[in-house]
């Protein structure tokens, strides 16, 4: 098996499970302050889908780091997998109607906080290697 | 085979092995040796080279063997990570969990948009330093 695909099935399967915990303390949360009614299967649903989003998320990390791609490969592969992934997982659970309005909006702010996280990682970064380079 | 365990205080400390053949056993004395003296046992072309840690550019796994680069050349060790681990000297740090490199051999580091960072070697070589190393990295190297 191909290192890559092996590092990406090892990675989804560690941080996997943060999907569902992550959603278990939202409904929580959200249970508190409100009503929530969630029948067995949406909860059902929310857990597999959760799951599988965490797994491509962790999983897609790998990207970054193959050796052989550039960097607007890289990103061309990743934000797609992380978009299909995350437009499923929240059309899937209509925590998004199925209206395309609404995707659309719900696409601008995907786009602006993938941008958002990207700049910060990449500042942080840049500074880290920069000062690991004085220091050779 | 015969074996023979002589404590003597008096003598010089040696090792000497009468065998018919080159066999497991002989390589895995022979690993055991140079562990002691810094000298580590590489495979290349049916070849066994002695290499002092110090020499080689770096220690990696890759589909669960170990190899070492010395310069552009490529050997095989017989040896596991975390036995290199304990027998290499500070200029050796981990990177990642099958990567460890000679601090001295370092040309540079490079970012990747993905958040990662990683190290170029002298030779060439390039590998990632994992999140879990990079506290590691950073305090080793003086941050």
């Amino acid at each position: 098996m191909n290192k890559y695909v092996k590092e990406f099935c090892l990675r989804g399967l560690i941080f996997g499970g943060f999907g569902p915990i992550i959603v278990g303390i939202v409904y929580l949360c959200i249970s508190l302050s409100t009503e929530l009614a969630v029948s067995g299967t949406e909860f059902f649903s929310a857990i597999i889908s959760t799951y599988l989003l965490a797994f491509v998320h962790a999983g897609a990390s790998i990207f970054p780091q193959i050796e052989s791609w550039s960097i607007i490969k890289s990103i061309s592969v990743h934000f797609p997998t992380l978009y299909i992934a995350y437009t499923l997982c929240y059309l899937i659970n209509t925590w998004i109607p199925f209206d395309w309005k609404v995707v659309l909006i719900y696409t601008a702010i995907f786009i602006l906080v993938y941008l958002a996280i990207w700049v910060t990682v990449f500042t942080i970064t840049k500074r880290t290697t920069k000062n690991l380079n004085k220091r050779i | 085979m015969e074996y023979k365990l002589i404590i003597d205080k008096e003598k010089e400390e040696s090792l000497i092995l009468t065998v018919n053949e080159r066999n497991e056993l002989v390589e895995k004395i022979e690993e055991l040796v140079g562990m002691k003296a810094d000298i580590i046992h590489a495979y290349k072309d049916n070849e066994i080279f002695r290499i002092s840690s110090g020499e080689a550019d770096c220690f990696f796994t890759d589909n669960n063997k170990i190899y070492a680069y010395v310069g552009k050349d490529k050997y095989s060790i017989k040896l596991r990570l975390y036995q290199l681990e304990e027998i290499l000297n500070d200029d050796f740090m981990k990177i990642n969990r099958g990567c460890l490199v000679n601090v001295k051999k370092i040309r540079k580091f490079e970012m990747s948009f993905g958040g990662t960072i990683s190290v170029v070697l002298t030779n060439g070589f390039s590998d990632y330093i994992s999140r879990r190393e990079l506290k590691n990295v950073k305090r080793r190297m003086g941050l």
